[in-house]
């Protein structure tokens, strides 16, 4: 009898990776350990379709069962926390997509949605600016840029209408654990501010916007820097 | 002194029982609320981990207290008993230690009777520096002494961090003959094993051995002949589906004849089973509907109530 460590590997290889040359460790059922796999796989799926509903429901179907299973097949979809799955997965999907496109944007938007509403749920402690702080982007906020009002994106995502001509530039939203249902329009000097928060810029460049980005978890303090 | 008098003074000594609530139902956040609070379920068992969301920045899990406040308003002040989903118990490497500092927590915010756990693996350390990673489906361990001295080893340790009664649930696997040794010589033996070492109790998925039955030929009855029933804390229906020749553990359905009927020749030789639960999956439980759901809860209760004043009757059971 193996190790337990030295089993539970061999049989773990197993049921991940299918395919007949795989050996079945000594004893079992071959005809169930396949259907272990398959059960596995469909509950690998199952859980990458619900992490991401909104980027994969613009994707064409065979696009969308390509890409899940591909996930799938590089050892993803096995996380029971549909947000941690979401943001691999929307990670992997997003070096994927034609930019500029609408699935690009929309996979962004979806990632800043679910990071920002899970940052949300927490007890965290913020510390506001002060007109001498240094300021920086959280990383539970983003700023995502639409290629086309959003009313038309989501008539197109409801099939009511053909997907919009891409229009660079004009719709940037703002999402953050702190903005009443997490999704605002974004102002110029908001947008301009958070290019610049990239790394640590001084509040008072920005003032007053950078207090209130501080203040909806746009943007963090940075402790112990001195701005003057 | 009697000698059921000796063995309840033996027992009492290593394995806290759970108190006696009745009939159980899971909580299930997309479930009529009304449910819990007609009479129908004496207690709500809660899996914490769906009430949980990940740890932003750092590994683990931690409660989501909105999740956790509109569960404790459905419950109605019903009595709740924890069933977790995230252990892995039986990771050769480490179990989750995540889980375990979340359910001290929980524990604090909302005291159950007792808690529970499927004996089975679920994550895996394939020695690649990227520590134990979840495999996406439960897998069963061998029967061997390692595997239990594994598990005991920690069931102990919740013991000592909980103070309430720890049950491990006997699996469903679909994998034939399970590797055993160490005069290890089935799944009732490796079961007593564990529970007379890591001084904890049964929950006794009587779905899951009929599964095993049907899947793997395992004898069911003569499993629960040789189980120490006596560590039996509490007991889990449900139903399933077939696919391909096997009974899927799906919890997706009304429990099947041969469960009903496991129920009713085992729970009245479980002098300390705490409660009775209809196991349903949340998707499933919308489709099958609040009238269905209450018809399995009826049968669960009139065989509860059977059994019980049966054991009322009995100085030894009661």
């Amino acid at each position: 009898m193996p190790r337990l460590s030295d089993y539970q590997r061999a049989l773990a290889d197993a049921v991940r990776h299918g395919g007949e040359d795989r050996p079945v460790p000594p004893g079992l059922s071959v005809s169930g350990l396949a259907l272990t796999r398959r059960v596995r796989h469909s509950w690998c799926m199952g859980r990458v379709r619900r992490a991401a509903p909104l980027t994969l429901a613009i994707l064409t179907e065979d696009d969308r069962e390509e890409i899940v299973a591909e996930w799938v097949a590089r050892g993803g979809g096995t996380s029971s926390f549909f947000e941690t799955e979401a943001e691999a997965f929307l990670t992997f999907v997003s070096r994927r997509l034609d930019r500029p496109s609408h699935a690009s944007s929309l996979c962004r938007f979806e990632r800043a949605v679910i990071r920002a509403r899970g940052a949300s749920t927490m007890r965290r402690l913020i510390r506001p600016a002060s007109i001498d702080s240094m300021v920086q982007r959280s990383p539970h906020a983003d700023l995502v840029e639409l290629h086309a009002p959003v009313e038309q994106l989501l008539e197109a995502l409801a099939k009511t209408r053909r997907w919009p001509a891409i229009c660079e530039g004009s719709h940037r939203l703002l999402v953050a654990p702190g903005i009443a249902g997490l999704v605002r329009d974004a102002s110029p000097v908001e947008i301009a501010l958070w290019h610049a928060a990239e790394r640590p810029v001084p509040a008072k460049d920005y003032w007053p916007a950078a207090r209130s980005l501080v203040a909806c978890g746009a943007l963090e303090t940075v402790a112990g820097v001195d701005g003057c | 002194m009697t000698a059921c008098d000796a063995n309840r003074v033996a027992d009492r000594d290593i394995w806290r029982r759970p108190a006696p609530l009745g009939v159980g139902l899971p909580y299930l956040p997309d479930l009529d609320a009304a449910l819990y609070t007609s009479g129908l379920i004496d207690f709500v068992e809660i899996t914490p981990d769906i009430l949980c969301r990940p740890r932003y920045g750092a590994p683990g899990m931690v409660l989501d207290m909105g999740l956790l406040e509109t569960a404790r308003d459905v419950c109605g002040g019903l009595p709740i008993v924890v069933h977790g989903v995230e252990l892995s118990i039986g990771s050769a490497g480490r179990w989750n230690d995540h889980y375990v500092a979340m359910l001290e927590t929980f524990q604090q915010e909302w005291p159950f009777a007792w808690h529970s756990e499927h004996l089975h693996f679920q994550t895996i350390d394939m020695d690649d520096g990227c520590g134990e990673r979840d495999i996406g489906v439960p897998l069963p361990l061998p029967f061997t002494q390692a595997a239990a001295a594994t598990v005991a080893n920690r069931t102990r340790r919740l013991n000592a961090a909980f103070g309430v009664p720890f049950l491990l649930e006997n699996g469903a696997h679909y994998l034939g003959r399970l590797p055993r040794s160490d005069g290890i010589r089935d799944e009732a033996h490796f079961l007593n094993r564990i529970a007379e070492t890591g001084d904890c109790g049964f929950l006794l998925d009587l779905h899951n051995l009929h599964c095993n039955a049907v899947n793997n030929g395992d004898d069911a009855a003569g499993l629960i002949d040789a189980l120490r029933l006596d560590r039996v804390g509490e007991i889990h229906i449900a139903g399933g589906r077939w696919s391909d020749g096997f009974r899927l553990d799906s919890h997706d359905g009304r429990t099947p004849q041969p469960v009903w009927a496991l129920l009713d020749d085992v729970l009245p030789r479980c002098p300390h089973v705490g409660g009775v639960v209809f196991e349903i999956m949340a998707d499933h439980a919308r489709r099958l509907g609040p009238a269905a759901i209450v018809e399995e809860l009826g049968r669960l209760r009139a065989i509860w109530t059977r059994h019980k004043a049966v054991a009322k009757a009995d100085p030894c059971l009661a």
